[in-house]
């Protein structure tokens, strides 16, 4: 697909990876709408000028969801890709050890991140597919998973949720490629943003940098690199890219 | 003349050329479901090098509907004998 002039959807864009991959897509040319909950994140992307269409959403409400796709889509008549990259990382063992006894996972917090890293994929996937098929378009959905989907001690929702994620990239291409809608998604391993900083603390993100053979963060770049690259190569499809800098978890 | 969507059709739902009628339709086949569909699109679409619209993809809900389409598409002679 060459990107110029395509509409475009990146969740979770106001920041982070996310406004990475914004920027990328707009030195294509691309037109991109980015969907995210960040309200103060919009604004400084609207300030900024970058030429983004931005649109306050919180992508774990299906109906949310369902009035800004059908927006979006009425201002630009055709959607060509959509970038799933929205979510939330959140970081407990199944079981804690506390001064006060034994606590168990949070359920609220199993349910958020469930909401936003795997729930949001399946209502924005489902409304911008049926937008696709609508208009026959041949069109690209990217979803940003993680090295975690195959199971990372200390994030039982996320690695859960990503691993959901591989698992509907695989469905979705088998029913989709039927009419040229190709599925692809990217595991990136640790990377140099805000939130991995905030998630995880300093002595474990320096442990974490040890194993991780190239011994370094991802650099946002180098994930937007890769979402470029699946959106431009018209026989990907099916697949999650690892980009990890050779990490296993 | 070829009948190539006879052939088509009677591959995708294993059964005979001959059952492949005018009235052999999605609401009276069980195998002709939404995947199956989809399938449908992209083997008339590869078939008869055609591309299909939202609307014709719709409409396509049985051999005659399909024969009706094709021929709106100027495919004539090509797809098959009339059932």
């Amino acid at each position: 697909m060459d990107l110029a002039d395509r509409n475009i959807i990146v969740t979770g864009g106001a920041k982070g990876i996310g406004r990475t991959i914004v920027s990328s897509l707009l030195n294509e040319r691309a037109q991109v709408g980015v969907f995210d909950l960040d309200g103060a994140g919009l604004a400084t992307l609207q300030r900024d000028g970058v030429g983004a269409r931005c649109i306050l959403c919180d992508v774990a409400d299906p109906r949310a969801v369902t009035s800004a796709v059908d927006r979006f889509y009425k201002d630009v008549g055709e959607i060509h890709a959509l970038i799933n990259n929205a979510g939330i990382i959140f970081s407990t063992p199944l079981v804690s050890f506390t001064p006060q006894g034994v606590v168990s996972h949070d359920v609220t917090m199993w349910d958020k991140v469930i909401a936003t890293d795997l729930s949001s994929v399946f209502y924005m996937t489902r409304c911008v597919a049926e937008k696709m098929i609508v208009k026959r378009t041949r069109g690209v959905i990217v979803n940003v998973s993680s090295v975690c989907a195959a199971g990372n001690a200390g994030q039982s929702a996320y690695s859960a949720a990503k691993a959901g994620v591989n698992a509907l990239t695989v469905t979705w291409a088998k029913e989709l490629g039927l009419l040229g809608i190709r599925v692809v998604g990217i595991a990136p391993g640790f990377t140099d943003t805000e939130s991995t900083r905030s998630a995880l603390a300093s002595e474990v993100l320096q442990s974490t940098i040890q194993r991780v053979p190239l011994r370094r963060l991802g650099k946002p770049e180098e994930i937007a690199l890769c979402v470029l690259s699946a959106l431009q190569n018209d026989f990907i499809t099916g697949t999650t890219i690892e980009i990890d800098g050779g990490l296993k978890p | 003349m070829g009948q190539r969507l006879e052939e088509l059709m009677a591959g995708l739902f294993n059964v005979e050329r001959s059952a492949i009628t005018d009235s052999f339709s999605m609401k009276d086949t069980a195998a002709w479901d939404s995947l199956k569909h989809m399938e449908l699109i992209l083997s008339v679409e590869q078939t008869f090098d055609i591309d299909l619209t939202f609307e014709e993809i719709v409409a396509m809900q049985s051999v005659h509907d399909i024969r009706r389409i094709l021929r709106g598409k100027g495919v004539n002679g090509e797809y098959g004998s009339g059932g």
